[in-house]
């Protein structure tokens, strides 16, 4: 799944690893995310969009 | 945290000194009964060895706090479950030809019938386990 993780992350001034202490994930599962490996969970990736003020569709871009 | 250092510590040195001791009745011509010996022996150095590297791993991060937070977040990480749970499954549907080959092995070296049921029920008591969970985890879910 595309999504703008990286992009959020990076306009916030965060490293992969504080990205991970924050969603109390590993630096490997921010990876994965970024990079379209891994889809999250819907209450991690809730999370993550109340982490970077926007909601799940901003961040997470669902394509069939 | 030291408690388990201090608990896995002296479970290795109980097996060490286990499997110590019954090493030295057999050499001083007091050896146990048949595979007595042979059991305590390998199976208290296996067990020793198996606590001293816990023992080594708890003192380590004992030490390094950092490193067992980065252990407990690695361990409640929800990718690292994942992939996880999908390697225990794969392992456990491949387990079957390899069980089987096993099993035949073992029948062409003529092993006798107790020892090719007790393989069997090994097997079957393993996907016994994953049959339970799968139903558990189906109502919990």
């Amino acid at each position: 799944m595309k999504n703008r993780l990286e992009e959020l992350r990076k306009a916030h001034g965060m490293t992969q690893e504080d990205l991970a202490d924050v969603l109390e994930v590993s630096r490997q599962t921010v990876g994965s995310l970024e990079n379209g490996r891994y889809n999250p969970s819907i209450i991690l990736a809730f999370k993550i969009a109340r982490l970077f003020h926007t909601t799940i569709e901003e961040v997470f871009h669902y394509e069939e | 945290m030291k408690n388990k250092l201090r608990l896995y510590t002296a479970l290795a040195a109980l097996f060490f000194l286990l499997s110590a001791a019954a090493y030295l009745l057999d050499k001083l011509s007091a050896p146990l009964p048949d595979r007595w010996g042979g059991l305590l022996v390998g199976g208290g150095v296996g067990l020793g060895v198996f606590f001293l590297s816990k023992a080594l791993t708890e003192r380590y991060y004992v030490k390094n706090q950092k490193a067992r937070r980065m252990m407990e977040v690695e361990d409640r990480d929800e990718r690292t479950r994942t992939i996880r749970g999908m390697a225990a499954y794969r392992a456990l549907v491949s387990g079957t030809p390899i069980f089987l080959s096993v099993w035949l092995i073992l029948l062409f070296l003529d092993v006798p019938l107790a020892g090719l049921l007790v393989v069997c029920a090994g097997y079957l008591l393993n996907f016994g386990v994953y049959a339970y969970h799968l139903v558990k985890l189906q109502k919990e879910m």
